[in-house]
């Protein structure tokens, strides 16, 4: 730009680009100002290309203002979508935890919960030979055979007196577990007498739901004296009356004392022969309660009335009968389960 | 295959991000300074609206600083950037109460000085040139963009871009502005501009 024919240096753009955009050091900025300050044509050169170059760059800070704003947008959701899965997965581990706990609780996988509920009852053929009969009653019976699934098969049952045998994982790992405890006096499979080999009794698994179990227990006999009427005459009356029946009941109705005939003994524990002293002893637990049964011939029917439980804790029970006091380890978590019921 | 590089913190991260021209470095130094900074606005007659518009342009202030190569680090960007703010939510509260710009407390924070092009960035006139900016075409845009925002030098527009070298794009640069004030001509937004 001249003005009176004078050069002004706003006639070269690239440096009135580079004095608007500050690329010119002070002195040089103070020389061009000091040539201009009198040239009111060379102010509007600059005043138009600052306005231009302010205009390109609000331009440019309007579209990174934008693209920031998408970005910060995806950002969150993606965020957001970040917490979703985050939530998610700590529902999935809460669910598997939840149901680890339930099984724990409830299922098959942990050994002292199905040792408290070893699915063992104790049943019978109907009474032909005089041998132990411990009837199931008909609603449990009835619910066995449903599972089944066959209402046709389960006539036949009740008529020819066929039980179903069925043993689950959760038995041979009751069975497991209690044999070592109570030093092979339990009732593994094969001590079980059964309908195929002679004997009455026959050991079989209740569905999950029926709460009972028996395990063989060897009862060692303390006397402490005694009393009007010897043992051999309480034996042959014992042995005479063919099955004895007289039950007592603890106080607390917790523990039922039972008396049979040594010779109502299966024949596989008949057999094994015992030290005198100590009596074959069948502990059943039925729900709450344990049932004690005594196949002891010195026994008799006013023995058992008068029988009284002087200890009952996690391992030890002792019976106290008039002139005895006959001492039985349980096996572990025995007494434990029916208390936790 | 890019190196990988470790940083001895976040600021130093941050800048060279910016340096290399990754807008990542944006999203990052906003979410560490948007507690702050939300704070300060809202505490100071401003809505959240605000303190977001604020932040995000206080965030591109630093890029145009780092990228145009006028940002030297003597303080945290964090320190920085709460300055920019201030200034920023200064000039907005004023348009908004139409009152005098007010300073905040006069604290180390004060650093950031305005240039004559960034008081002029907000005027009505450059909001004119901004949208005609939208009208003119590619390469035209991006190259005026670069030059006058980014401050790049026409030998860095040159390698960017792709040109044969400074003096193509000294050539096509005259050509863009040339177009430029011809759309403003056309809708009638120049008149205001001083001409020579």
């Amino acid at each position: 730009m001249s003005e009176q024919g004078k050069k002004y240096w706003t006639d070269d753009p690239e440096l009135v680009e580079r004095y608007i955009l500050g690329k010119l050091s002070p002195e040089e900025m103070e020389r061009l100002d000091r040539e201009i300050a009198g040239c009111e044509p060379c102010k509007a050169i600059i005043a138009r290309e600052a306005e231009i170059a302010a205009g390109i760059r609000r331009h440019g800070r309007d579209r990174m203002k934008a693209d920031l704003r998408k970005k910060l947008r995806r950002d969150r959701a993606s965020q957001f979508y970040s917490y979703q899965y985050i939530g998610l997965a700590a529902a999935v581990v809460v669910i598997a935890i939840g149901i680890g706990l339930y099984q724990i609780w409830f299922s098959d996988l942990v050994a002292p919960k199905q040792f408290q509920h070893p699915q063992i009852i104790i049943t019978s053929k109907p009474d032909t030979s005089g041998n132990i009969r411990e009837q199931q009653n008909d609603a449990e019976r009835d619910s066995k055979q449903i599972a089944e699934g066959s209402a046709v098969q389960k006539k036949s049952e009740r008529r020819e007196g066929i039980r179903i045998e069925r043993q689950s994982a959760s038995q041979k790992f009751a069975e497991r577990t209690v044999e070592p405890t109570v030093s092979g006096n339990a009732p593994a499979k094969n001590d079980h007498p059964s309908v195929a080999d002679g004997g009455s009794v026959a050991v079989s698994e209740a569905l999950p739901e029926n709460h009972s179990a028996a395990v063989w227990l060897i009862g060692n006999v303390v006397m402490i004296g005694e009393r009007a009427g010897s043992s051999m005459e309480k034996s042959s009356r014992s042995s005479s009356s063919g099955e004895m029946t007289a039950v007592k009941k603890s106080s607390d109705g917790k523990v039922i004392v039972r008396h049979r005939a040594v010779k109502e003994l299966p024949s596989d524990r008949a057999a094994a022969s015992r030290a005198s002293g100590q009596i074959e002893t069948l502990l059943e637990r039925n729900d709450d309660k344990l049932v004690l049964t005594l196949f002891d011939d010195s026994v008799n029917e006013s023995d058992v009335q008068q029988a009284v439980i002087e200890s009952l804790s996690d391992d030890l029970l002792v019976v106290a009968l008039p002139n005895q006091r006959i001492t039985y380890h349980l096996p572990s978590g025995w007494n434990q389960s029916s208390r936790s019921r | 295959m890019k190196p990988n590089l470790f940083f001895l913190n976040d600021d130093a991260k941050i800048l060279h991000l910016m340096e290399q021209g990754d807008e990542e470095a944006l999203v990052m130094i906003y979410r560490q300074n948007r507690k702050a900074i939300l704070s300060f606005v809202t505490r100071n007659s401003g809505s959240e609206d605000d303190a977001e518009d604020v932040l995000q342009e206080s965030v591109i202030i630093l890029w145009e600083r780092v990228r145009s190569g006028r940002f030297e680090q003597s303080a945290k960007l964090s320190t920085f950037l709460f300055a920019v703010a201030k200034n920023v939510w200064s000039r907005k509260r004023m348009r908004k109460l139409r009152e005098p710009a007010s300073e905040f407390d006069n604290d180390q924070f004060d650093s950031y000085e305005r240039s004559a092009l960034d008081e002029m960035i907000d005027s009505e006139r450059s909001e004119h040139i901004a949208n005609a900016m939208e009208q003119l075409g590619e390469p035209c845009r991006t190259l005026l963009t670069l030059y006058y925002w980014e401050e790049h030098s026409q030998e860095e527009i040159a390698a960017e871009m792709g040109f044969a070298n400074a003096a193509t794009v000294k050539s096509k640069k005259y050509t863009c502005k040339k177009m430029l004030e011809k759309i403003l001509k056309e809708s009638g937004m120049y008149v205001g501009l001083a001409q020579s």
